[in-house]
């Protein structure tokens, strides 16, 4: 008997163990984002010119003068390759320094590559605006930018989900309304009152009763929009204002991958 | 050894029958439906937007004509107020309108000169700033209106319907038990998640669905007819049907197109057909467990409750 107890709490032991460790498992959080707003949250949508549907400061820009714009992209080449010299040369300098400010040094490098490479992406594109006699580059490239912009959004809900453990996060754009419901037709509504209908056993199992509670669901959802039209109703919790937080520290998409440009749609 | 093993096996069973033997993590809910049922939806009036009051005694006749007699009097002394007010109210609407569309010739006009980025994004700023100061004073203006028309309309109203703000207050708190009662329920049913999918496309007007014939055409054209009534075709034989299976397809594809076409009540049913279900297997609907739940807080009798149920059932899978 005194044998015995030792060898069941072996046994629970492992099994409490493995319990825990499951239920943890499957207990994750369920968070929710509205991709929309994080989409807007990003700095190069503060760029974003809805009449053209062209991107400013990056590759997809409208053209306003050519002449002017080479010159500013020339000025603009010097100044950033004088840069790039001067960083390398202090990285070299920082190589057996503190790690820190050999980090910042190359964050700065990468960031003068990135303009560099703007200005060469961005000189194609003129070409062959002046080829084609147009203003506007093709709708393509807008769709690079988006692609990054795609990246970057998938890089904050990863870091998201990692930081606050959350097991599932879903979309609030999918399920959201993308239209106002119908008018609700009042006659219908102000004829009958559901304590009427309540009154009335029978009656709900009628079209009246039906056509009542179409228009009695459209008459609320556009009474209290925020309420209704909220598809998370429990158990789930809002990072939007989170993910927009970290969006907007994000850094400028000015140009279009290398990678992503021979796959252009 | 053996019972070691055996010990360990049924250890393990239940540890994992508990995680599968749960129910699924999500459900699905109708909101809108569990809200406009809500049991003290019963007392709101569309015709005034507000919850008539509960003391009214509705059922006698006499007090109810008292009522209305003084009911009608203040209305009498109160309409031309109100009338002022809608009319002063529809002007600063105007002034509104007015302001911004300014607001779009001018930036129209600021593209059109020749100046530079930097001159253009500072003018248009400045107009900006300077508009947005004179709309924030007209929407200010429009509120206050708003605000003296609801309190005279309160005032006609007041011995029938709540106010416009305990008419607030009561659907706050209608909301606040129905998102109870579905923590309640989701609780009850350990579902982690409710999602109400039921948003995401507009249902189609009930017109629309009333005009629609039972035996719409598109379906009874004579090419369909035939098609049915053909014997099948069989692979790799010579027979007529197998001769005739190509064309026979094809027209069958052009009259249904070109019907398409002219049936514009179809185009627009297809365009707003109700949202597809979230789950195809796995979830669970919470909608009539919600809404019993809220029906029996109340205490409505059972033949009551079945009736409603079966009401939401009908226009759910309508």
């Amino acid at each position: 008997m005194t044998k015995a107890k030792p060898k069941i709490r072996g046994y629970v032991l492992p099994f409490l163990f493995l319990f825990l460790a499951t239920g943890q498992l499957f207990a994750g959080e369920i968070g929710y984002v509205d991709s929309r707003a994080c989409m807007l949250s990003h700095p190069v949508f503060q760029k974003f010119d809805w009449e053209s549907r062209r991107f400013f400061s990056t590759i997809s820009a409208p053209v306003k003068d050519f002449a002017k714009e080479s010159i500013h992209l020339n000025k603009l080449e010097e100044t950033a390759t004088a840069a790039l010299k001067g960083i390398e040369k202090k990285i070299g300098k920082a190589f057996s320094d503190k790690d820190g400010q050999n980090a910042g040094l190359w964050k700065s490098r990468a960031q003068l590559v990135n303009e560099l490479e703007y200005i060469r992406q961005r000189r194609e594109v003129l070409i062959n605006l002046q080829d084609d006699e147009n203003m506007l580059p093709d709708q393509a490239l807008v769709w690079c930018t988006l692609e990054g912009v795609e990246k970057d959004l998938a890089n904050v809900y990863t870091q998201i989900k990692q930081q606050h453990k959350v097991d599932i996060l879903m979309d609030f754009a999918a399920l959201a309304p993308t239209q106002h419901p119908p008018e609700p037709q009042m006659h219908i509504l102000c004829d009958r009152r559901l304590e009427a209908f309540l009154d009335d056993e029978k009656s709900l199992n009628s079209e009246e009763f039906t056509a009542w509670l179409a228009n009695s669901r459209h008459y609320w959802q556009r009474k209290l929009p925020g309420v209704c039209n909220n598809p998370f109703k429990y158990g789930a919790k809002d990072y939007t204002d989170v993910a927009c937080a970290i969006i907007k520290s994000a850094s400028d998409i000015k140009t279009a991958d290398r990678g992503e440009e021979k796959i252009e749609k | 050894m053996k019972s070691k093993i055996l010990l360990l096996t049924i250890l393990l069973v239940i540890s994992t029958s508990s995680l599968v033997g749960g129910e699924s993590p999500f459900a699905t809910i109708d909101y809108r439906t569990c809200l406009v049922l809500h049991p003290e939806m019963k007392d709101f009036d569309f015709v005034s937007h507000r919850f008539t009051r509960p003391q009214l005694k509705r059922n006698e006749i006499s007090v109810m004509e008292q009522v209305y007699g003084r009911m009608a009097a203040q209305q009498k002394v109160l309409a031309p107020k109100i009338d002022a007010l809608l009319a002063k109210q529809s002007k600063v609407q105007e002034t509104i309108s007015r302001t911004r569309l300014n607001w779009t010739v001018e930036s129209t006009k600021l593209a059109q000169l020749k100046i530079s980025q930097d001159e253009i994004a500072k003018r248009h700023a400045e107009t900006q700033v300077r508009d947005q100061k004179k709309l924030d004073k007209l929407q200010e203006e429009f509120a206050e209106i708003d605000k003296e028309i609801v309190n005279l309309q309160d005032s006609i109203w007041k011995e029938i319907f709540l106010s416009r703000a305990e008419t607030v207050e009561k659907l706050e708190k209608i909301v606040a038990e129905l998102d109870e009662t579905i923590k309640e329920t989701a609780g009850k049913l350990n579902v982690a998640s409710v999602i109400d999918d039921t948003l995401t496309a507009p249902e189609a007007p009930l017109e629309v669905h009333q005009n629609i014939p039972e035996n719409t055409p598109l379906w009874s054209n004579t090419a369909y007819q035939i098609i049915l009534k053909s014997p099948l075709p069989e692979p790799n034989t010579f027979t007529i049907a197998n001769h005739w299976a190509p064309s026979l397809m094809k027209t069958i594809e052009n009259l249904s197109f070109q019907h398409l076409a002219h049936r514009k009540d179809v185009g627009s049913l297809v365009a707003t057909v109700r949202p597809a279900k979230l789950f195809i297997a796995g979830g669970q609907d919470i909608t009539e467990q919600v809404c019993r739940a809220l029906f029996e807080k109340y205490k409505f009798n059972s033949y009551l409750i079945d009736s409603l149920i079966k009401g939401i059932k009908t226009f759910r899978e309508r």
